[in-house]
């Protein structure tokens, strides 16, 4: 039988969901997220961003509870906020309300490193071919998204375009895919790249610039499920008219870049740098500048082939 | 060749995980969930030690170590003298199975 999908839902009864006590059950992978909003402007983001996963009944566990809704004040009639929460907890400032949709979706991060650790979980895009992975890790502005976009619409499929969920007691990567947020340069160039996706509106301004959300291939969401090892690391770093330039890396300089950009290392202790070291050991290591997504993603492709 | 006739051993209490790749070797330690990028000579002297049975001379360390990578005697000593003030290496004592060289 068909599963029924978030975009099967009539706005009407979307709308109940997100407001009801349980909240929007999405499935994501193995995980379902339980996503409480009024914000009206969340309503379509969400619609047209998780159109392709499952729903859920609320008669099952949600692994994560998180909501997006008007934050309260007398600026709320002057200038709208929102503010994201997660369980009781609400851990950022609110937002202008144009900002709902990446908001819900940088709180989706938050709560995600901060709570399921079964998992060593890395800032890092993750995208699959052949059954193999292609790690790439970086600080925000290193170019993983563009590149992760780029990737899972030329055959690669997507896990994430932000955490490298990585199964501390198989060495598996465990898909959660999800929209991936484009920021500023990236934006009007997967716009011209990628123009029969689907893409939210561009919220401006926002603490890291401009941000659209692209909505992850139905094939990615439909093969959530289906966990692969990780072959090759490669840790990028865009920088505009810069040739691209690949070189190979050393496992003890890439495990430390790793480290660096894992959330739940500290807590994980003993058992995380077990789990980074296996990743370490069965993967290929590169550094990667580029500019243009033309000559990056070939090479890319060699590598994981080589 | 050295005089020092301490016996050594490597702090495994605090440094039980690592790894070696070639000349690096990256450790992680318990006490302060740090991660260390370990290099060259650094590495072989975290490689004799870790396979030794019983704590070993000073003076035979180093002359391991430099045999093995063809380091000069100096250099070993040096980086010997740097994983001690890290507390990597120890030295063995009967009544306290670590605590920090003088």
């Amino acid at each position: 039988m068909h599963a029924r999908t978030i975009g099967d839902l009539p706005p009407a009864q979307l709308a109940s969901l997100l407001a009801s006590r349980q909240g929007l059950r999405i499935g994501i992978g193995p995980f379902t997220v339980a996503v409480h909003a009024t914000h009206p402007t969340l309503l379509g983001a969400v619609r047209l961003m998780y159109a392709h996963h499952p729903l859920v009944g609320d008669d099952q566990f949600a692994d994560l509870h998180v909501g997006v809704a008007g934050a309260p004040g007398l600026r709320r009639w002057l200038r709208p906020q929102v503010q994201f929460q997660r369980d009781n907890e609400i851990p950022f400032l609110p937002l202008p309300a144009n900002q709902a949709a990446p908001l819900l979706e940088w709180g989706l991060n938050y709560a995600v490193a901060n709570s399921l650790h079964s998992y060593l979980i890395l800032h890092a895009a993750v995208v699959e071919r052949s059954g193999r992975c292609l790690v790439l890790p970086g600080q925000p502005g290193a170019g993983k998204s563009t590149l992760c976009a780029a990737l899972c619409h030329a055959g690669w499929r997507l896990f994430s375009d932000e955490l490298c969920m990585l199964d501390w007691k198989t060495g598996q990567i465990q898909p959660l895919p999800r929209p991936i947020s484009l920021k500023n340069e990236s934006v009007p160039l997967m716009q011209r790249r990628l123009s029969d996706s689907t893409m939210t509106e561009v919220a401006r301004d926002t603490q890291k610039g401009d941000v659209a959300l692209l909505r992850p291939p139905k094939m990615a969401v439909a093969l959530a499920d289906v966990t692969a090892p990780p072959a090759l690391v490669v840790h990028p770093q865009y920088r505009r008219g810069a040739p691209t330039q690949i070189a190979p890396m050393a496992k003890g300089e890439s495990l430390m870049g790793l480290a660096g950009q894992a959330f739940n290392y500290h807590l994980l202790g003993s058992l995380g740098f077990t789990a980074l070291s296996g990743l370490v050991e069965t993967s290929a290591h590169y550094s990667l500048e580029y500019s243009e997504l033309d000559d990056a993603l070939p090479r890319l492709e060699q590598l994981l082939d080589q | 060749m050295s005089s020092d006739d301490r016996k050594l051993l490597w702090n495994r209490t605090r440094f039980g995980h690592w790894r070696i790749w070639g000349d690096q070797a990256t450790l992680f330690d318990n006490a302060s969930g740090d991660t260390h990028l370990l290099h060259g000579c650094a590495v072989a002297v975290l490689d004799v030690l870790t396979q030794a049975e019983f704590p070993m001379g000073a003076a035979e360390l180093e002359s391991r170590v430099a045999q093995a990578c063809n380091w000069e005697a100096g250099t070993v000593e040096a980086a010997l003298t740097a994983l001690c003030q890290l507390e990597m290496v120890c030295t063995h004592e009967p009544s306290a199975t670590c605590h920090r060289p003088n």
